[in-house]
């Protein structure tokens, strides 16, 4: 994992629009201020107390879209400040408490720009610094601002709970249009006090200080195999990436910041559940059966806080689904599943925080951390990765190919929801062993798979929620929660979703050609039906 | 971005406190905002403490995007620029009337600025001329301050009858009543029921009120002096109404 974020020089960085430099601690601020004052027609602002939070998503969306998001909180206010990291506009917003959702920003502009970039994803503080902020303005005879300069003693927040006191600042930021204003300044500065330009912002050096890395999580699995790898060396190391996922979102879960570290969690549990299930006689099956149920035991313990963070996600979509007038009748649905959310939530972080979780995990690490046997018995253990790879994905395409072409207009339902697995299965081995195989063709096989994946999704998603909305409107009833109007208005949003399950079923026939076609099959060949030969083992 | 055009035949009616004040309260909410003071007056570019200059004047405005950077000047308010006025605007009908597309060339002008702001302000001249034909073509709406006395409803009248039609149609005309007197009965009564001319007009009232005259002696926008205010009330329900209105 790389655990640097890449600095930026304040050269590349023109949307700060500022100079700055680093006062050395020979130099009395006090000195350098009343300098600035005699030789500048400058006002002094009252001092301000900062605590500036550089906030961003876990998985640092926005900085990876390139922006930094600094919120200001002054005394009785936050200043958001949405800053590109190479050219453009800063945007500046103040608002009375802290956004954690994209719909806690009370601006249509804002959220309009950064809805793609966060989705349903809650900002968190990464860095936080304490600011003590002088601020003086070189204004003109008429009053007008030409420039500020900002002083900056700063202290940075550190996970023991101490403050490592920075290097104080001297910002410069220069008024559009009256550049020449700043450059005198800058000067100034340089020519009397020789001080010298910082290299970077502070965000940088707080990040390197922090030890943060932007590139410390990626939800899309892609480990790098080679070739030869043994499979039970390779499948150890995967599972591995895969226990590391699972253990950095649970902090996240835990706190419930937001509905993705669940999700991505229980994805890292089924990913390895699907290896474990999928790719037989690489270790010993002995060994392997009480993280089977372990792992079974995990994805049914986390299902029910993730059934309500789902449907509080869709919540929206049923309730403008409605006629107008009947939309407010949908809340009490609403507050019933914030309610059993919490309810749910709250048994999770027990589970999580049990013994049983915590062994199962460290036997696991224990497990996949322990080096693989140099000769074995077991008949898979010692194939190159790639032989592994080809086979189980050509076996798992052909059962694809066969129960999705067995499905007819007239089978059962039950039918359609067993071929979605068997797909999801076929997605996982792709993504697992994606790094073997062309870049752009593995890509390509993954996107049409993807959406023959999609209707099939949509056909089992409707059926759950026909089924859970029915299940939450007898519950509600026995909880004495459900009035008339609640009534009619989900048995309405049921009808809605049991007209488009007949959509989504004939969509499968058209996904499923597409999917089945000559060229995709042959492509399937190429890449993972290789001629018979002798399988090698890998020393 | 959106464009939008603060109008009137008449002067005197407002157009400059709406633009500086919209614009402010615009650019509270999040938006980047850009007045471009059309007046060669310079009432907005007083207001908000700058120099009514354009360094090569109109005509150098016109010739390319870079001209029309250097000539932006930063506000004391972080999301607000300004282009300002210049004398030399009086000349702006004249050098566009000797343009092939007169239009075009306003339009230019403001496409380049498309990445930078969310929000264009125009605060045009008092005139029916070149200028504001221009003006029209570019804008997603017409805010017409209006005061309620019979002249200047009949000027509006006139306004919305010799306006190219095929403009009017693409365009939101939102009147509203501007240096409103309720202690003058003729006041009250048009405010009251407003006469049907096709448009309709914003519910919110701008009074005739010394806050807002204190604007000139404050050179401020009233929110950043007087944010509690009725006059301040006034101009933040109507620039809410405005957003119902465009659906902004």
């Amino acid at each position: 994992m790389n655990y640097q974020i890449h600095s930026q020089t304040l050269n590349t960085i023109s949307s700060l629009q500022m100079n700055e430099f680093l006062l050395p601690t020979s130099i009395s601020k006090t000195v350098l201020e009343e300098a600035l004052v005699t030789q500048f027609s400058l006002h002094e602002d009252a001092p301000r107390t900062i605590q500036r939070n550089y906030r961003d998503t876990f998985d640092w969306r926005l900085y990876k879209k390139g922006f930094l998001f600094q919120v200001d909180k002054h005394s009785h206010s936050y200043e958001l400040n949405l800053i590109p990291l190479d050219i453009g506009r800063r945007r500046v917003l103040t608002m009375q408490s802290q956004p954690t959702y994209i719909e806690d920003i009370p601006s249509k502009i804002w959220q309009q720009q950064l809805q793609g970039v966060l989705d349903i994803r809650a900002l968190m503080s990464h860095i936080t610094i304490s600011l003590r902020q002088n601020t003086l303005r070189y204004v003109d005879k008429d009053g007008k601002t030409l420039s500020r300069i900002y002083i900056e003693e700063a202290r940075l927040s550190q996970p023991n709970g101490r403050l490592k006191t920075l290097e104080t600042r001297i910002r410069i930021v220069p008024i559009t249009g009256y550049g020449k204003s700043s450059e005198q300044i800058s000067k100034f500065l340089k020519k009397e006090f020789k001080l010298k330009a910082a290299k970077q912002v502070p965000f940088y050096p707080s990040a390197k200080a922090l030890g943060l890395s932007v590139n410390n999580y990626n939800s899309q699995l892609s480990h790098p195999f080679s070739a030869k790898d043994r499979t039970d060396r390779a499948l150890k190391a995967l599972l591995l990436t895969l226990l590391d996922t699972m253990e950095v979102n649970e902090q996240g879960t835990v706190e419930d910041v937001d509905s993705e570290f669940l999700h991505d969690l229980r994805v890292s549990v089924r990913r390895t559940r699907s290896v474990l299930s999928q790719i037989k006689h690489i270790f010993p099956q002995r060994s392997l059966q009480r993280f089977e149920g372990g792992f079974s035991w995990v994805g049914q313990i986390t299902g029910p806080t993730r059934d309500m963070h789902v449907y509080l996600l869709k919540f929206d979509n049923y309730q403008s689904a409605l006629p107008k007038k009947m939309q407010p009748h949908l809340l009490p649905l609403k507050e019933f599943l914030i309610r059993h959310q919490k309810l749910e939530h709250e048994k999770l972080i027990a589970v999580i925080k049990s013994n049983r979780y915590q062994v199962l995990k460290q036997s696991w690490r224990t497990f996949l951390t322990s080096p693989c046997p140099e000769k074995t018995s077991l008949e898979n253990a010692t194939k190159a990765i790639s032989e592994t790879a080809d086979t189980h994905i050509w076996q798992a395409y052909s059962k694809l190919i066969k129960r999705g072409s067995a499905i007819t207009a007239s089978c059962p339902d039950e039918k359609l929801h067993k071929l979605r697995i068997v797909a999801k299965k076929l997605r996982y081995l792709l993504e697992f062993f994606q790094s073997l195989y062309p870049k752009s063709r593995i890509k390509s096989l993954i996107s049409t798979l993807k959406k023959l994946q999609d209707v099939l999704g949509d056909f089992q998603d409707l059926s759950v929620q026909i089924d859970a909305l029915k299940g939450f409107e007898i519950q509600m009833k026995e909880e004495g929660s459900l009035n008339p109007d609640t009534e009619a208005a989900i048995e309405l949003l049921v009808q809605q979703l049991q007209s488009h399950i007949k959509a989504q079923r004939k969509l499968f026939e058209t996904r499923f050609v597409e999917f089945s076609d000559k060229n995709m099959r042959s492509e399937f060949k190429l890449l993972f039906k290789k001629s018979p030969t002798k399988s090698q083992a890998v020393k | 971005m959106k464009v939008l055009a603060c109008y009137n035949i008449k002067g005197g009616v407002g157009k400059t406190t709406t633009s500086v004040n919209l614009s402010y309260i615009c650019a509270n909410e999040g938006a980047r905002v850009l007045v471009w003071d059309l007046d060669p007056q310079g009432a907005a570019s007083f207001y908000f403490r700058i120099k009514p200059k354009v360094k090569g004047g109109v005509e150098k405005l016109f010739e390319k995007k870079s001209e029309v950077d250097e000539a932006i000047k930063g506000t004391d308010y972080l999301n607000i620029d300004l282009l300002p006025a210049d004398f030399s605007y009086r000349n702006m009908d004249i050098l566009l009337e000797s343009s092939d597309k007169p239009r075009s060339r306003f339009r230019k002008i403001l496409s380049a600025l498309e990445r930078e702001y969310d929000y264009v302000f125009l605060d045009c001249p008092p005139s029916f001329s070149m200028v504001s034909e221009s003006v029209f073509f570019v804008s997603d709406a017409l805010l017409i301050p209006t005061i309620p006395t019979t002249l200047s409803l009949r000027t509006l009248e006139q306004f919305l009858k010799y306006t190219d039609e095929k403009i009017l149609k693409k365009l939101a005309i939102l009147p509203f009543f501007s240096m409103v007197d309720k202690r003058k009965n003729m006041h009250r009564l048009i405010c009251e029921t407003p006469p049907k001319m096709g448009v309709k007009f914003l519910k919110p009232i701008i009074p005739y009120a010394s806050e807002v005259e204190r604007m000139g002696v404050e050179r401020r926008p009233i929110l950043s002096y007087a944010g509690h205010s009725k006059s301040a009330k006034c101009y933040l329900d109507l620039w809410q109404e405005i957003k119902e209105r465009l659906d902004l």
